[in-house]
């Protein structure tokens, strides 16, 4: 039996890359939410902003695909044991595993603080934390949201949509600090305030204010207080590693594994956001936690098990719908690097910006209304796969149409030069 | 419904695509080195205009979330697309690319 720990992105799509493949074992999909596999993104978005919305999306490609694979849902794995190969579930089961992949994700980042056990402070991570945080808006309620990296910010601008007066409080000096440059920060800072969100950075949250045993307000270490009828904290997550540890498994922020997904045990796998994978272009450990990498590491872990496994080096890329903004981002951040801008928000191709690094192209992230910034990212994203040769100042042209030089890049070589166009 | 002309052909490039709106129908116009194509504008999976997106070989990748479908018969090709694009015949004749809608239902 081939055992996957998770029913998430990665998990799910492991399983169904294993039909896809032609594997015709038995495969073991282990949940510990009560639902099927559904699609994540949805809950701070379309899932917020809609209350008669009944269930997020399925996660299923190909339901045909899903044939033949056990899902155990409510199913939670208490241990594994490497030497013999089994897994414990909380139902009191030992199963033996030929592979077994760890897909168990990650789950928020506590913020301890006084009063953080009051009722109306609210973390989202799963459907039941969407019914929840959904059943705390609507017009006129003070929704205050504690970090303003990607779910406070998409959470803020589904909260407007439903009413809401939200205050986003942000310990940083921007927003998205790990995703944007300061200028696109900044930019988004504006947008969110046109939209009628109070955004405050460099402002530290200290303790949270109780009125009949419910949070009331959040204090600064100004030492004001905003009032607050909910809270959402949205201040990064922690990969759920308690498994491999247990297991004896090499673990350093997720369970270390090389660019075939293989853990510490040559048996045990792991992908999506518990992984901390050796990434072949990057020669270094990353650990990702957007949804569509931990789909592809899935993917690839699956054909791994297999034998039909080739080296990762996938550029990580990401949305995010904030408002009616959309906003894309791809490679591995912006630090060191020189920035070019591109385009405005005026056009229907969005305002974007490259980071370019050592004649490379290395990050790209950009917000438009409707989808036109996935043309610009998109082509981005080719160049930093092939780790192109790339000319800054004609990069700065308005002129230059980006996804001809991603197709001519694509089509070359990948170490090739390539200049202006 | 007969012949619709809704582009010119040299108006798209190899591996490229453009938007075209046919009977208030949004459409997308690939070209591929294999030929002209034609499918429905609008990505299955969510409200996304496939146009936005990235044409390779003759994969069409969904901008909002690079789900993907073959141009030719609308398959989905990566999550998280599952069902397929419509897509419909296509013609050159004289310079101009046409497309028959056939009996497609209304606008979606």
């Amino acid at each position: 039996m081939i055992a996957i720990i998770g029913a998430g992105a990665a998990g799910w799509s492991a399983a169904e890359a294993l039909r896809a493949l032609g594997y015709t074992g038995k495969v073991c999909v282990f949940g510990a939410e009560p639902a099927a596999p559904y699609e994540r993104p949805a809950l701070s978005k379309a899932f917020l902003r809609d209350r008669e919305l009944q269930q997020p999306p399925p996660l299923a490609t190909d339901p045909s695909l899903g044939v033949g694979v056990g899902l155990e849902l409510n199913a939670t794995v208490v241990s594994i044991d490497p030497r013999s190969r089994t897994i414990a579930t909380s139902a009191g089961a030992q199963l033996g595993y030929e592979r077994l992949l760890l897909a168990t994700g990650a789950e928020c980042r506590p913020l301890r603080i006084p009063g953080s056990e009051l009722a109306g402070i609210h973390y989202l991570r799963d459907i039941r934390d969407a019914r929840e945080l959904r059943a705390e808006l609507g017009p006129g309620r003070r929704i205050v949201i504690i970090g303003g990296g990607v779910i406070g910010l998409e959470v803020a601008g589904s909260a407007r949509v439903r009413g809401c007066e939200v205050t986003v409080i942000e310990v940083a000096s921007q927003l998205m600090g790990r995703v944007v440059p300061p200028e696109l920060a900044s930019a988004l800072a504006d947008l969110h305030r046109a939209r009628g969100v109070t955004v405050r950075t460099a402002t530290r949250p200290v303790a949270f204010d109780a009125a009949a045993q419910r949070v009331a307000g959040v204090t600064l270490e100004s030492g004001e207080v905003v009032a607050a009828d909910a809270v959402v904290v949205g201040v990064g997550v922690v990969p759920r590693t308690e498994l491999a540890v247990n297991a004896g498994l090499a673990v350093d922020d997720g369970v270390l594994v090389d660019d075939r997904f293989t853990s510490s045990d040559e048996h045990i796998l792991a992908a999506g956001d518990v992984a901390r994978v050796f990434h072949a272009g990057e020669q270094r450990h990353v650990r990702m936690e957007q949804w569509r990498p931990a789909q592809e590491q899935g993917r690839q872990a699956a054909a791994s098990m297999i034998g039909l496994s080739k080296a990762y080096r996938d550029i990580p890329w990401m949305w995010s719908d904030q408002h009616e903004l959309h906003i894309q981002a791809s490679g591995f951040g912006f630090e060191d690097s020189e920035i070019v801008r591109r385009g405005d928000l005026q056009q229907r191709a969005g305002l974007g910006y490259l980071g370019v690094r050592g004649g490379r192209v290395v990050a790209a992230c950009g917000v438009s209304v409707g989808t036109g910034i996935a043309r610009m990212v998109r082509a981005a994203q080719t160049l930093i796969e092939h780790g192109a040769q790339v000319d800054v100042d004609a990069l700065r042209d308005p002129g230059l149409d980006l996804r001809r030089l991603a197709r001519r890049v694509a089509a070359s070589r990948p170490e090739e030069a390539v200049g202006a166009p | 419904m007969p012949w619709v002309p809704v582009a010119r052909a040299d108006e798209i490039e190899e591996e490229d695509v453009i938007e075209v709106e046919v009977e208030r129908r949004v459409l997308c116009v690939y070209r591929t080195k294999d030929g002209y194509f034609a499918s429905d504008g609008i990505c299955t999976h969510e409200h996304a205009h496939l146009a936005d997106g990235l044409v390779m070989g003759n994969i069409i990748e969904c901008p909002k979330h690079q789900g993907r479908f073959d141009v030719r018969d609308g398959a989905t090709k990566g999550p998280p697309a599952s069902t397929p694009l419509c897509t419909y015949p296509v013609k050159v004749e004289d310079g101009t690319v046409h497309v028959d809608l056939g009996d497609a239902g209304p606008e979606r």
